[in-house]
């Protein structure tokens, strides 16, 4: 059982999911969103009818920003696009000890998989 | 022991082994004593003791000893001065002060604070390299002013004030001039007497001294006196109430001394580890030195990477321990006031980390520390898709 700084560390120096130069972005359905601190999440998916079989990201802030990208990047691969709506975030807290003061980068988060959600109901 | 390379120097310093030693030397039974208790020969060693360490601090600044007081640290020295030159004062006979934006929050709060009783208090801008213009100086005291305060180094970029140049035209003008040193207090030369300082606040942590003990430097010709922060003893000649800490105030001394004996050789290592650090890192795109060539502290280097965040950059560089902005605020997520009135943008300050060198600090460490930062940048240039 790893540690929650161990998991973040993991989380975050992981880049198995970003967004590379080879990889076409406009294959993706694409959704961002950022805050006043000059944070921002960029995610990338690829579905087939609606199951995620594929999800990248790019993302610019803290540590604890980077991680929590990670980490829901990885576990959106396989769900429905729909079923992000309800995903629970708070799931991730736990996992990274997320502190109190840093949990606004959850609606980071949030707001990108909503944009990503939008584009894609629009096609 | 922590498995990090220690680049925080300008928080603060390990304690010299020198010190450790008359520390443990003073804990001993043989200066139990409490100083100002002299009806006993416990009591009289402990205060001998403390006289001649304040000996040590008088003599590495060209003070009397008479004006040197003993407080808790730099911190409480600038409260001190401040509060003690406003309040020695008659009641509502207000004061007219001036600073900068640039000075430790334990000399901006406290003017604050002054202001809302009253006191009329103006801060000026530093240049775009961090330190104060004469001209913009001369400006202010044009004013008619009673106090001036300015820091000497920079804590979170280094830059250096001419605090000679500042005394003089405050002494013109028959102006208190106080000085923040807990900086450049035992690394950069400082005399009292020729920079016409009036009250100057010190430091022991910073030079591989003892945390909770510092000092203010009361100019008697010109000061004299002081209105106490605490009452309820007569130490310190009332203005510094309270049993003095033996143990530290012997190892503020002994950091003191080494400070006098090393002081130019430290200048020059520092100088050697800055020189090093700016060619190691030369090649990094983007990295901006905050702060001038000259005019600066070699020990406290401010780099900003305005495309990155500080506070993963600081995560990602796991084998040094460095610091976003300065350590008195980083905790907090409001951007720093040192770098806001240079004129820095927001995002130049969210990507600004300060490194800083000290006396024990190997070239082969510097290496590691420059390998790790382009590492880190790498990693998080790659994480925001190469731009």
């Amino acid at each position: 059982m790893s540690s929650s700084i161990e998991i973040l560390k993991e989380a975050f120096f992981d880049t198995d999911h970003v967004l590379i130069a080879t990889d076409e972005a406009d294959q993706y359905t694409a959704g961002c969103s950022d805050n006043a601190q000059n944070m921002w999440v960029k995610f990338y998916l690829i579905t087939s009818n609606s199951k995620i079989i594929d999800a990248k990201y790019e993302v610019k802030g803290c540590q604890y920003l980077v991680a929590l990208t990670s980490l829901f990047t990885n576990s959106i691969i396989n769900q429905d696009i729909f079923c992000l709506a309800d995903f629970d975030y708070q799931s991730l807290v736990s996992l990274i000890d997320l502190p109190k003061n840093r949990q606004d980068r959850l609606f980071l988060l949030e707001d990108a998989v909503k944009d990503c959600i939008n584009h894609f109901e629009r096609g | 022991m922590k498995n990090k390379i220690y680049f925080d120097y300008a928080s603060t310093t390990p304690i010299a082994k020198e010190v450790k030693q008359d520390m443990g030397a003073a804990l001993e039974d043989d200066l139990l004593g409490n100083a100002s208790s002299l009806d006993h020969e416990f009591g009289v060693d402990a205060s001998q003791a403390i006289e001649l360490a304040r000996q040590d601090i008088a003599e590495l600044i060209n003070a009397e000893t008479a004006e040197i007081i003993w407080t808790s640290g730099a911190t409480e020295s600038n409260n001190l001065a401040l509060y003690g030159v406003c309040n020695f004062k008659p009641q509502g006979q207000p004061l007219s002060i001036a600073s900068s934006y640039t000075e430790h929050k334990s000399v901006i709060e406290p003017l604050m604070e002054l202001q809302r009783k009253g006191h009329r208090v103006e801060f000026i801008e530093p240049n775009k390299y961090g330190y104060l213009d004469p001209a913009s100086i001369a400006k202010i005291l044009d004013r008619g002013l009673d106090l001036f305060s300015c820091m000497h180094v920079n804590n979170e970029i280094g830059s250096v004030n001419d605090i000679a140049l500042i005394g003089s035209m405050c002494r013109e003008k028959n102006i208190i001039f106080h000085v923040d040193a807990a900086q450049s207090i035992g690394k950069l030369p400082v005399d009292v007497e020729q920079n016409n300082i009036d009250l100057m606040s010190l430091s022991a942590h910073k030079i591989y001294g003892p945390k909770g003990i510092g000092a203010l430097f009361i100019n008697q010709r010109t000061v004299g006196r002081l209105q106490p922060l605490m009452s309820g003893g007569g130490q310190e000649r009332a203005m510094r109430p309270g049993t003095l800490a033996t143990h530290q105030i012997i190892g503020m001394a002994a950091a003191y001394r080494l400070a006098k004996a090393n002081m130019e050789n430290d200048l020059i290592h520092l100088t050697k580890c800055r020189d090093l650090f700016l060619q190691l890192t030369g090649d990094i795109e983007g990295l901006m030195i905050n702060g001038d060539t000259h005019n600066t502290f070699p020990g406290i280097i401010s780099i900003s990477l305005p495309d990155l965040h500080a506070e993963s950059l600081l995560f990602a560089m796991d084998k040094v321990a460095i610091s976003k902005g300065s350590a008195c605020s980083s905790e907090s997520d409001e951007p720093s006031h040192v770098l806001k009135s240079m004129g820095l943008g927001r995002e130049e300050i969210e990507g600004t980390v300060r490194v800083s060198f000290g006396r024990n600090t190997r070239f082969k460490e510097i290496e590691v520390l420059t390998q790790s930062l382009k590492k880190a940048v790498d990693h998080l240039r790659l994480l925001k898709g190469g731009i």
